[in-house]
């Protein structure tokens, strides 16, 4: 295996921090995703190991018997690892890191080994087992900026990178090369209606995010692996901070069940 | 001659000489460019923004929509709205699929075959017109106008108030709302003496008692209480108490969550009343000053509901009655709010009076960070209909839902009755029911009798946009625009606290062969002629809207929201508007809103506030809030099954788009099984693990179910989501689940007459599976 | 075998590899772009780019082709566009007459067929390759903007993208190196 550099990026790296004590687990952000990205949707969606989904709601608890029970949300989508196991493992140079911090996904080149999924941790990349669906006369609402997948490849959260690319050419037109704060977010940051999610460059000292991440109470989704994820949490409830994790080992122990 | 030699020297010549030619490059290429055709691709084109706002189920939610080549793509939250700011609902963000999916109804259509069997042919909308206005006009001057049925799905806005309008003019009694909050309206009516608006003015509450209102589940307006959610935890840090049986999206997130016996909030709320009233918490200006009936409403208390009692009741322990209690009567701005679920779950009106003299014993009505009451313009607009003598001939005539009359004089609409009334031939047959924006066929409890009640109707007009279970059952279907081909009124929205007024505007040109069912009132109206013709001068909905908005103007009040304002109830508003003309202008874009609202007094007959309601001891029914218990205990159905809300599903007019669907956790929805939530140790209880397989019986049929596992049930307590089961519809939707309505108990409060469903007896039976051995 | 046939030579060789070589360049190079592979098209409508851009038209390229205020190219122009001088004929040519009465008259889009037509899976920005790499617009379209007839417009029959100017991503990438451009994946693929 050649060795990794560490990854350094540009004048830009985009986070995405997400307080959970906020997030009331409604779902616009899954929609927002879902129809920003053209997501294929078939008939029956019940069994989500087969389902494209870029973003999903995690539900933590406390652990505790009723009535001490208590719940969190945990919106996920990919992390954009500095340190992204999915790129190390790429067969086809179909995914890497860019300067911006985005962990990219070519969906042509892509040829469905899969290995990138085994690869994440986070369960942020999914399959398609088929070709994209979409119920019958909706194809007339689909995003011309992003483009459908075809059967037998991956995909996953792009941080809305086409909105990356309106975002730069307006600013180009105006002879920038910069964006400012909140020219470019994602389309599930834009639709939340707590304000869960903030998505920025963190690199802008004057940027929300920058000032986010500092939070003694932010945190990122197993860090033990060394992964680097670009997405931060922030929870003031100390369970939160500590179940966040577990969660992932007991989902890992259910899908090799199945 | 060819040898065999010289045909393999040519073949392989052959071969050596194609890969020196463009050949095998030329064709690799194309190969990969034929991937680009697999998919489906959106085509590009000219970004262009409109505006507009989405009413669906509870939504009020300002848009921005994003076209390409006005082609919409994208609904995003609109920041020039002051109930979201820029945040969006699921619902409206998926709502571009119900737009341009395959259950759109494409035309006029009208009924051929047996009813209920959804077989139509298309038909001219203008022998569509001319046949419901001639039978209109047949009955009217036959005399039988009263047995004209309008069911209104919406039941607010200026549209509601056309229909109702529509109904007074034409001479029938018959209006009726579906699903309709009576509790609410009629408990500020008696305690207040008021006849509007209530709003709840979260925002600046400093502590929220929620007796089991899913606030961030789609009670009241979704975005609005999501956008105070966020306002609340980054501002005061105000504490939000939740009472539910189940630990809901809305528990999760309240600082306190206390399961409480499912239907027993009423007893609660006079619990709480106890202890204010005893240790002499109360607010004792506005209880001497502005309150009616005190002494008898502090006797009635401190006689039955001691803590002790109240925890017999309600489960919940006497210490934490004592202390939320204390807390709730430190706080500055104290609010307790009702409405259970998304608000569809109906309350009694003595457990809506109970929950609301906590108010009241604060002193926090009309006034900030409490609960107020003012007029909409949709309350204030509407001129004096001209009466013929038909019309005020059907003003003595009793409603088919016995609202109103001798036997419940409170309320103004009985859904439930109606159906039963019609298909056990009651009173008098009904000959034209007008459906808008209902899909009584599907969430009204026990459907089934509805289908009756339609079958034996001779001429059901529905005007849905969506081949729903209603639509199956009607005789001409006159389908509406989609709200982003429509003009649409924006008017406040439940328990908002300032008034607003919008005007959504087609954003698209209709894709189908639909027509505006506002338009459609207005033209049956001038077809029929006289008096209603009068009543209803409007040429189209347009016209009205203006009119509307004119009237906005004259009150010169409110401004026009023209930036986005991060606390609008806060401002002071001066008018921002110098012309009507200017005012239309300013409106296609932002929204009128009005947080200087003046409140309206209290005008009882007492002219105070009634804990003792003077209007009740006249009809002589209990004056004083009480807890009357909703169920008896059942031997055969040990388990109490309630009915929830989900902001992920869609439950009334309007269906899950897929994406909803999609969205759906798995612990929903398995393939066409739904799952019911039990706490584990009622499945201990039972015999029975997750996923587990198992007949779910009420007194009012069965359904084969799954059972998941949740702690956060009370344990002896089966939760089932409202929404699901749907028999009409596209492969998305149809036949996932089961439709809980088709097994709620319907219990109706004895003085009022208003039915709810949030308690059933229910039992759980395992299903032993056959086969079982094989296929493990 | 005979000795004979053993010897053989070359001959069948050499004409099954001209025979191939031939077959391949003249029907799959798109030099000469024949059927079966390829087809060709011409415009719906034949514009003359010189006739507009002359002294006595006076337009500019920038009249219709321009950066909207989002960023985004233009393009090729919409039917608006042409209206708002051709609503009535502005000349004697059959040609005007034809467009007028084929589109204008029944307020119809031009289904012009686009040279440049690239895969859907890229994206590519006109700004940054000419506001930012400070392009010109030849380097890519040729001298297009100079011709009094549109090209004729060819294509493959089995990809059915226009021929003379898709690209590969080799393409992209060669300039993009000689240029010493971004080129990570989400550079230009969407």
């Amino acid at each position: 295996m050649k060795h990794e550099h560490k990854y350094k990026s540009g004048p830009e790296k985009y986070v995405m921090v997400i307080d959970i004590d906020k997030c009331t687990g409604c779902g616009a952000c899954v929609i927002a995703c879902a129809v920003e990205n053209n997501l294929p949707v078939r008939t029956d969606e019940t069994r989500k190991l087969l389902s494209v989904d870029w973003l999903v709601i995690y539900k933590i608890t406390n652990g505790k018997p009723f009535p001490k029970t208590r719940i969190a949300y945990i919106p996920r989508g990919c992390m954009h690892c500095d340190n992204p196991m999915c790129v190390h493992v790429c067969p086809a140079s179909a995914t890497d890191k860019d300067d911006k911090g985005v962990v990219s996904q070519i969906y042509p080149r892509c040829f469905g080994c899969r290995y990138c999924m085994a690869a994440c941790p986070y369960h942020a990349r999914v399959f398609n087992w088929w070709d994209p669906t979409f119920p019958k006369g909706t194809e007339r609402g689909l995003n011309p900026d992003v483009s459908t997948r075809m059967r037998g490849v991956v995909e996953k959260c792009s941080f809305c990178n086409h909105r990356y690319q309106r975002a730069k050419e307006k600013a180009m037109l105006e002879g920038r090369t910069t964006l400012r704060d909140g020219e470019y977010i994602t389309a599930c940051a834009e639709a939340c209606p707590t304000g869960a999610i903030t998505f920025g460059n963190v690199k802008d000292p004057n940027s929300k995010v920058s000032k986010l991440v500092k939070s003694p109470y932010a945190f990122r989704l197993l860090e033990k692996f060394g992964t680097e994820p670009s997405v931060y949490y922030i929870s003031r409830q100390e369970w939160v901070r500590r179940e966040a994790d577990r969660y992932f080992e007991e989902k890992a122990k259910k899908i090799s069940k199945e | 001659m060819l040898t065999r030699r010289g045909f393999l020297q040519f073949i392989v010549g052959g071969a050596i000489g194609t890969l020196f030619s463009p050949l095998p490059w030329r064709m690799a290429d194309e190969l990969a460019l034929c991937t680009q055709w697999w998919t489906p691709q959106g085509p590009k084109g000219r970004e262009s923004w409109d505006y507009s706002w989405c009413q669906l189920g509870s939504d009020v939610v300002g848009l921005k929509v994003r076209k390409i080549d006005g082609r919409i793509v994208k609904l995003e939250g609109s920041p020039l709205d002051p109930i979201g700011r820029g945040g969006i609902s699921p619902l409206s963000a998926s709502s571009l699929q119900l737009f341009y999916g395959p259950t759109r109804i494409r035309g006029a259509k009208k009924r051929v075959g047996q009813k209920g069997k959804g077989k139509f042919e298309d038909i001219e909308w203008s022998s569509a017109l001319k046949m419901l206005t001639s039978k209109l006009k047949e009955l009217r001057e036959t005399g039988q106008s009263h047995t004209v049925v309008c069911i209104d799905g919406r039941g607010r806005g200026i549209m509601s108030g056309l229909i109702r309008r529509f109904c007074r003019a034409y001479g029938t009694p018959n209006y009726i709302q579906i699903p309709s909050d009576e509790a609410t309206p009629l408990a500020i009516r008696l305690m207040q003496g008021h006849q509007g608006r209530v709003g709840f003015d979260i925002e600046r509450a400093d502590y929220i008692l929620s007796f089991g209102s899913q606030l961030f589940e789609g009670w009241g307006t979704p975005v609005r209480m999501m956008a105070a959610y966020r306002c609340l935890k980054e501002g005061q840090q105000t504490k939000i108490v939740q009472f539910e049986p189940r630990l809901s999206e809305t528990a999760a997130k309240a600082d306190e969550w206390l399961p409480i016996k499912p239907g027993t909030e009423a007893a609660l709320a006079l619990g709480l009343a106890y202890v204010i009233i005893k240790e002499g918490l109360y607010n004792k200006a506005f209880i001497e000053e502005r309150s009616f009936g005190f002494d008898a409403f502090k006797d009635m208390v401190l006689e039955r509901y001691k803590p002790e009692a109240v925890e017999d009741i309600t489960g919940i322990a006497k210490e934490d009655i004592l202390r939320i209690a204390h807390e709730f009567a430190k706080a500055k701005r104290p609010i307790a709010v009702w409405g259970r679920g998304k608000g569809d779950i109906p309350s009694g009106l003595y457990e809506v009076m109970a929950i609301h003299s906590l108010n009241a014993l604060m002193g926090n009505i009309n006034r900030g960070g409490g609960v107020v009451s003012f007029k909409d313009i949709s309350d204030t607009f509407w001129p004096e209909v001209p009466l013929d003598e038909v019309a005020k001939n059907a003003q003595n005539i009793e409603r088919i839902d016995d609202a109103g009359t001798e036997r419940y004089p409170l309320v103004t609409n009985l859904a439930h009755r109606f159906a039963e009334n019609i298909s056990s031939d009651r009173h008098y047959p009904v000959n034209v029911l007008m459906i808008f924006e209902a899909n009584p066929c599907y969430c009204l409890p026990h459907p089934e009798i509805m289908e009756k009640a339609l079958k034996k109707i001779p001429l059901v007009v529905n005007f849905s946009s969506f081949m729903d279970e209603t639509s199956l059952f009607s005789d001409l279907i006159l389908p509406n625009h989609f709200y982003l081909e429509a003009w649409e009124d924006v008017t406040t929205p439940p328990y908002l606290q300032y008034p607003i007024f919008g005007v959504s505007r087609p954003v698209s040109r209709p894709l189908y062969k639909t027509q505006h069912t506002g338009d459609i009132f207005l033209k049956v109206a001038q077809g029929i002629g006289g008096a209603v013709a009068s009543a209803l001068p409007w040429g189209d909905f347009k016209t009205l809207l203006k009119d509307v908005a004119k009237r906005v103007y004259e009150t010169r009040e409110g401004t026009i929201i023209e930036n986005p304002i991060s606390r609008p109830w806060e401002i002071k508003a001066s008018p921002n508007y110098g012309s009507p003309d200017e005012m239309w202008e300013k409106l296609g874009k932002g929204i009128w809103f009005n947080p200087n609202v003046k409140f309206e007094d209290f005008k009882t007959p007492t002219g105070k506030f009634e804990f003792y309601s003077k209007k009740l001891e006249d009809l002589k029914l209990p004056a004083l809030p009480q807890f009357v218990p909703w169920e008896e205990g059942h031997s055969e159905f040990p388990l109490t099954l309630i009915p929830y809300e989900k902001l992920m599903i869609a439950n009334d007019y309007i269906a899950n788009p897929p994406y909803m669907m999609k969205a759906l956790e798995e612990t929903v929805l398995k393939h066409n099984d739904i799952f019911v939530e039990i706490h584990p140790f009622t499945a201990t209880h039972l015999g029975v693990n997750e996923g587990d397989l198992v007949l779910l019986k009420t007194p009012f049929g069965s359904a084969r179910v799954r059972v998941h596992l949740y702690e956060g049930m009370m344990p002896g307590v089966v939760g089932i989501p409202l929404g699901l089961g749907h028999k009409a519809y596209d492969e998305y939707l149809k036949g996932k689940g089961i439709n809980a309505y088709n097994i709620v108990a319907v219990r109706e409060e004895k003085a009022t007459g208003i039915a709810t469903w949030v308690v059933t007896p229910a039992n759980l039976i395992k299903i032993k599976r056959k086969g079982h051995e094989t296929r493990a | 075998m005979s000795e004979e046939e053993k010897k053989g030579g070359w001959g069948a060789f050499i004409l099954g590899f001209i025979l191939a070589f031939l077959v391949g360049w003249y029907f799959f190079s798109n030099w000469f772009a024949v059927p079966p592979l390829y087809g060709k098209l011409e415009q719906p409508v034949a514009f003359d780019h010189v006739k507009h851009t002359s002294e006595d038209v006076g337009c500019s390229c920038e009249d219709c082709h321009y950066f909207r205020d989002d960023g985004t190219w233009s393009g090729v122009p919409r039917l608006e566009k042409c209206i708002e001088c051709h609503e009535e004929p502005q000349g004697e040519s059959p040609e005007e007459r034809k467009f007028i009465e084929e589109y204008v008259e029944p307020g119809k889009e031009i289904p012009w067929l686009i040279y440049s037509r690239q895969p859907k899976n890229v994206f590519f920005s006109h700004v940054a390759h000419i506001k930012i790499a400070n392009m010109r617009c030849e380097e890519c379209h040729g001298k297009l903007g100079h011709t009094r007839k549109p090209p004729v417009y060819v294509y493959s029959r089995v990809s059915r993208y226009p021929q003379h100017t898709v690209m590969v991503m080799e393409e992209c990438i060669d300039c993009h190196n000689k240029h010493k451009a971004k080129k990570y994946c989400f550079t230009c693929h969407k």
